[in-house]
């Protein structure tokens, strides 16, 4: 098999920066395949500058002439050798133009064909198409009648709740859910006037309203040779702003039928569309385990490794197995879920000053110790965090038998990685896990707004006082009673001051 | 010996009795507390004695218990109080003006939303720290800022 890869790609480009540049790195190293990695000049001391087989300059500027610098990035993989590029995450990786353009290169796109990242890049002709193929949509009435009674007549049908939409609305102007049939044709009245006066315009589509739905979606992967396999779920419920905060799998929500039932549904999706290598379909659940079609994201998501914890594949590798034109090396059937893992996110932010973004410079990092804790950093101490990138630091990954372990290890292993130097959500991230609805595996898409108050700071402790004082004694010269200087013990030990 | 302490920018009074050989006996807020270090590594250690933590350490950061925490000297540059800006709105950090909510002479509340700015790749409203009338603002939307400048004065003295 390795062989096999090797005559095909041999040396990977990664077009991409950070941890995702440095996660596909690994994989490369694990399979013999050579990698090069980009970076921009004020990036020179991140490990991704640093770590490939070689380190390729983009030099400075804006990100449309490093990044996203399609020409440049395709020149640089031609001229290194590279048989491959793989986009990593965001950036060019759903850019079906990019893509085109790699292959006339006649280089590998390490993704799926052009024509799929088209379909699935546009939320209206993707659910259009899906419904051809019967995949369940969120029942809604779009079209041009406006009549009341006919609109009236449409929400009965899909059953109540339902909301009302302007459809040139936003921030809310011209919404109403609607709970009773009774209760329709005033609201519908109430929202179109609202319209009218927020937008000059008052047309409305009706929706079925989920309440507190929960983000379910489903890892495939398919070859070139019609396999579609499906990977389970991953929920992705606790998200601030449609960032995603916490991810886990399995999902406490589904019931074996369900989780039969939707990982079905995006199988038949990868193969309706005769998809190619790694996506993932997003889906929302109701309260009672109803699923709809959101959308497809044909890449390799962030949040991947929890994936790869609870099934033992790595993701990356059998993207690039599918890439090099091999036959995934597996059957559904010997793909399993076994314990829990939780991925949460650290991002350079201070929760409790309205998430302002935080920059400055990475003292410390620190290293998660439990067993099967997996840290995804795109930065090392001493790494300056600026202004120029996202703002995401760093994936925390715990795997544990049950969801209570995996609990309880992120909690433990949130406490080992400091990032000393900038302000983080770390100690926002084990409010979330750490609070009595996660636990309870009560989680919903509007889970922090819900619970902004659970998730306020507590004050310090007298002892937490206590012993912050303690260290800072212990770590200092200090004087005794009768003026005189000593050292205190840490000092004698090497090491110490070494930021 | 009596010592003041920077604690999270807030100030604490302790009284020393001894610190040598990591072995450290003090007194703060009433109670007596006597804890020894045992180094496990660069930045960890191990706290014992009246209270028993796990710590990982730079030389100011502690991470102590789970929370973290940063132990200055007083009067140390970086344990000013940054919060008491005297009526000036500053940029947190450099962005982009997308929007100003505000004009000079208008009466706002605490939290009201004044500048919205976008810095790395998220929007961040700036809010009043008090009540007050605006007296100036220094920029307009679509401009670049810097951190830690000047966006809008308030003048908090205003009588009704």
């Amino acid at each position: 098999m390795k062989s096999e890869v090797l005559k095909k790609i041999d040396k990977i480009l990664i077009a991409n920066r950070g941890e995702i540049s440095l996660r596909v790195m690994k994989t490369c190293k694990e399979m013999g395949i050579k990698s090069v990695s980009l970076f921009t000049e004020i990036e020179r001391d991140y490990p991704h500058a640093n770590l490939a087989d070689e380190c390729i300059s983009l030099g400075e500027g804006p990100l449309s002439e490093t990044y996203l610098n399609q020409d440049r990035i395709i020149e640089i993989a031609k001229k290194c050798g590279a048989s491959a590029i793989h986009p990593g995450y965001g950036f060019l990786s759903e850019n079906s133009v990019f893509a085109n353009k790699v292959t006339s290169a006649g280089l590998i796109f390490i993704g799926p064909r052009p024509d799929s990242m088209e379909l699935m890049g546009d939320k209206k002709t993707s659910k259009v198409e899906m419904g051809k193929i019967s995949i369940p949509l969120i029942p809604g009435y779009h079209g041009d009648n406006q009549e009341d009674d006919f609109l009236k007549n449409e929400a009965d049908k899909m059953g109540y709740p339902v909301l009302i939409k302007a459809t040139a609305g936003g921030g809310g102007k011209g919404m109403r859910a609607v709970w009773k049939e009774e209760e329709f044709i005033e609201a519908l009245n109430s929202a179109k006037r609202e319209a009218k006066n927020a937008f000059g315009n008052d047309i409305v589509l009706i929706e079925k309203f989920i309440q507190n739905p929960r983000h379910i979606e489903v890892q495939v992967m398919s070859d070139t040779h019609g396999n579609h396999l499906h990977f389970f779920e991953r929920e992705c419920s606790i998200q601030r702003r449609h960032q995603k905060v916490v991810e886990e799998t399995p999902s406490i929500a589904l019931t074996d039928k369900i989780r039969n039932d939707i990982t079905q549904t995006a199988v038949n999706i990868a193969s309706g569309i005769n998809y190619e290598g790694a996506g993932t379909v997003e889906f929302i659940m109701d309260a009672a385990g109803e699923f709809f079609f959101l959308e497809m994201n044909t890449r390799l998501q962030v949040e991947h490794p929890i994936t790869e914890m609870v099934t033992g594949c790595d993701l990356v590798q059998l993207q690039i197995l599918a890439a090099a034109g091999l036959p995934l090396p597996m059957k559904q059937s010997e793909i399993k879920q076994s314990g829990h893992a939780i991925e949460v996110r650290v991002y350079s932010e201070d929760p409790d000053n309205n998430f302002m973004p935080a920059i400055g410079t990475i003292s410390h990092v620190g290293t998660p110790e439990l067993n099967n804790v997996r840290l995804d950093s795109g930065y090392v101490d001493g790494n300056e965090v600026t202004i120029n990138f996202d703002p995401m630091l760093a994936k925390l990954i715990c795997w544990g038998v049950d969801r209570e372990t995996a609990i309880s290890k992120t909690l433990h292993s949130l406490d080992e990685v400091p990032f000393f130097g900038i302000k983080t959500n770390r100690d926002y991230l084990k409010r979330i896990v750490g609070s009595s609805p996660f636990r309870e595996g009560d989680t919903f898409t509007h889970f922090v707004e819900t619970h902004a108050e659970l998730l306020k700071n507590v004050e310090l402790s007298d002892e937490q006082k206590a012993l912050g004082i303690a260290t800072f004694l212990l770590n200092s010269k200090s004087t005794k009673a009768s003026g005189e200087t000593i050292d205190s013990s840490w000092q004698r030990l090497q090491g110490f001051r070494n930021i | 010996m009596k010592k003041k302490l920077v604690l999270n920018g807030e100030e604490v009074e302790i009284n020393v009795l001894t610190n040598r050989h990591g072995q450290v006996e003090f007194t703060f807020n009433g109670r007596d507390y006597s804890i020894k270090a045992n180094q496990l590594g660069p930045h960890k250690t191990f706290l014992t004695g009246t209270l028993n933590a796990r710590v990982i350490h730079t030389d100011h950061d502690f991470m102590v218990a789970g929370k973290e925490l940063r132990v200055e000297p007083p009067n140390s540059s970086r344990s000013k109080n940054r919060t008491d800006t005297g009526g000036h709105m500053l940029s947190p950090m450099p962005g982009k003006i997308l929007q100003v909510l505000v004009k000079v002479g208008d009466v706002v509340k605490k939290g009201d939303s004044l500048i919205v700015m976008e810095a790395m790749k998220m929007e961040h409203t700036i809010k009043a720290s008090e009540d007050g009338v605006i007296s100036e603002v220094h920029f307009g939307e679509g401009q670049l800022v810097a951190g830690g400048v000047d966006l809008v004065d308030l003048n908090c003295e205003q009588e009704a």
